[in-house]
């Protein structure tokens, strides 16, 4: 208990003195959570919605799948993607192993069920007289798309942080597929992985608040969009 | 040119094994009001979904303007761009007043400040401009239905849809609200509306109609009873009243509705003599003249309308509270709903 409560003292010790190394990972564990969340999102929300508000053959199987998705270990997915990156893989040629894009291609494929099954269960929450109501003043399909992202923005916001928080957190993609590369594909969570390995887990600790502090900033602005009433 | 606005041909709409609307015909002439009436689960909000094009039926026609419904999607946009439905408990955009009156118009590509300039002047028809900024979500159900029903007048439709319009809307409101119901016909609109209040009904439309059980009525829509069909002395009757009972010519048993069409009530001031199989006395509880016609309403328990000539009426010099008989044949009473015996 002491030697913990000693290792949390000595990380908030070493939050004051975090050199420009940990502030290049976070910045780039910030953008590939970023950008892998802004594609799920553009894919899985759409998707989503279609699945919610559609009625086809086999709609519950295709819920079933994508709620089985959801327990996808991120450790499986760097595993696959790997055998297709790697340079005799099916996507050999790209050369993508060990680079950000890489870790951008797993993360969308970990994001991806999740939001789409969020925006799955966000548009079939929406009070069905939006749609109706929309439809009978005249709106066309992308006026109905964007009054329905608007009315059940909370749950849609919902989809898109458990997603950016599914990416940002995790760490076996990011190791597999990025290669844990100083200054070049080293994020926040894989140095946490590697300086605790090291021994240093204080500064492991240190890494980790400020990986939950940017969390909460993001959380923060979300909250913020959720409350803010449509212009 | 069809001289209609509305035209229903054999419609049914079923939710699973249960028929909600059995419509055989019925058509609405351009530039008119017509009022649908009837209670609570008896189709009216799904028949004005079937013609806000928001609904498909399950089997028949339906035309507006001559044009059928559902036959091409193509078709179907276009026709709903002329149509437009007002829920019964309207949903109301998060976002200001303002806002959601202007939502059809920029739905339809006009810019946002003419469409906010336009939102603004309907606001002031329907007494709302006073909330143009309020956020929508917190206005009360009287005011969300003004806000409403100027939401759907804007777009300057040709075809209106309102689902109990009046409902919940204050006394002073109610006057301007069915003032500009009356006066969309003389601005090329056709108003399709239901209520379950029959003095409304009255005062909106010249023509009004009832709907029960899924199926329309022509006859006034008077005297609607919902009770249970059970067998007393070998025959079928409905209870609707203590001591009052209808007495019915059908196979069906159970829950039901029946409807007495006014104009087959007949008054007596005497104890009939006749093979009329109902006859109740009671009371005379309202009289009210419209046009050559005056509608008595008979209090026997429960109220029951006579539609009679004015010069019945002079003739009986009917008063108010005074003893009268009313008596209908058992054939003269629809019965919807129930199962066979």
């Amino acid at each position: 208990m002491r030697w913990t409560l000693e290792q949390l003292a000595e990380a908030l010790r070493l939050l004051g003195s975090l050199d420009r190394e940990v502030f290049s990972a976070l910045a780039l564990s910030l953008g590939v959570a970023a950008l892998s969340t802004v594609l799920a999102t553009a894919s899985g929300v759409p998707l989503g919605i279609a699945i919610g508000l559609g009625r086809f053959r086999g709609k519950r199987i295709l819920t079933t799948v994508l709620h089985t998705l959801l327990a996808l270990p991120t450790v499986l997915i760097g595993l696959v993607l790997y055998s297709v990156l790697s340079r005799r893989g099916l996507l050999g040629e790209w050369r993508l192993l060990y680079t950000p894009a890489a870790i951008v291609m797993g993360q969308c494929v970990l994001a991806l069920p999740l939001v789409t099954a969020l925006a799955l269960a966000a548009a079939e929450g929406v009070d069905p007289r939006v749609r109706l109501t929309a439809l009978s003043l005249g709106a066309g399909r992308w006026r109905m798309a964007r009054t329905l992202l608007s009315e059940g923005r909370g749950a849609f916001l919902a989809a898109v942080v458990a997603g950016f928080g599914r990416v940002f957190g995790e760490v076996g993609i990011s190791m597999m597929l990025g290669g844990n590369i100083r200054g070049y594909t080293r994020t926040v969570t894989t140095t946490i992985a590697l300086e605790t390995a090291k021994g240093e887990v204080a500064l492991g600790i240190a890494l980790g608040l400020v990986l939950m502090t940017v969390a909460l900033t993001v959380n923060l602005l979300f909250l913020w969009l959720r409350k803010k009433p449509t212009p | 040119m069809t001289p209609y606005a509305i035209e229903i041909r054999r419609l049914t709409k079923d939710y699973g094994p249960r028929r909600v609307l059995d419509i055989d015909h019925f058509a609405v002439g351009t530039r008119s009001v017509c009022v649908v009436v009837g209670p609570n689960g008896s189709g009216k909000t799904t028949l004005l979904g079937v013609l806000a094009l928001l609904e498909p039926q399950t089997a028949g026609r339906v035309l507006l303007w001559g044009e059928p419904v559902g036959d091409s999607p193509a078709a179907d946009r276009r026709l709903r761009r002329r149509v437009v439905m007002v829920r019964e408990q309207p949903w109301m955009f998060h976002t200001t007043v303002l806002g959601n009156v202007s939502y059809g118009l920029t739905a339809r590509g006009i810019g946002r400040q003419e469409a906010r300039r336009r939102a603004a002047a309907a606001l002031e028809t329907v007494g709302m401009a006073h909330a143009a900024d309020w956020l929508a979500p917190v206005l009360s159900a009287g005011e969300a239905r003004r806000t409403a029903l100027a939401r759907a007048l804007v777009v300057e439709p040709d075809l209106v849809l309102l689902d109990e319009p009046l409902a919940d809307v204050d006394a002073q409101q109610l006057v301007n609200v069915e003032r500009i119901i009356r006066e969309l016909p003389a601005r090329g609109t056709t108003v399709l509306v239901t209520t379950h209040r029959l003095d409304a009904a009255y005062r909106l439309a010249g023509r009004c109609v009832s709907l029960v059980h899924g199926h329309l009525h022509d006859a006034l829509p008077d005297n609607h009873f919902s009770g249970t069909i059970v067998e007393a002395e070998g025959e079928p009757v409905m209870p609707i009243a203590p001591g009052c009972r209808l007495h019915l010519a059908t196979p069906l048993r159970g829950p039901a509705h029946v409807v007495i069409d006014p104009r087959t009530v007949i008054l007596s001031r005497t104890p009939p003599a006749s093979s009329a199989r109902n006859c109740f006395a009671g009371h005379v509880a309202g009289l009210a003249v419209e046009a050559d016609r005056v509608r008595v309403t008979v209090d026997v328990g429960v109220p029951i309308t006579a539609l009679i000539t004015e010069r019945s009426f002079r003739e009986m010099r009917l008063e108010l509270g005074e003893p009268i008989w009313v008596v209908f044949k058992t054939l003269s009473l629809d019965v919807y709903g129930g199962k066979p015996a």
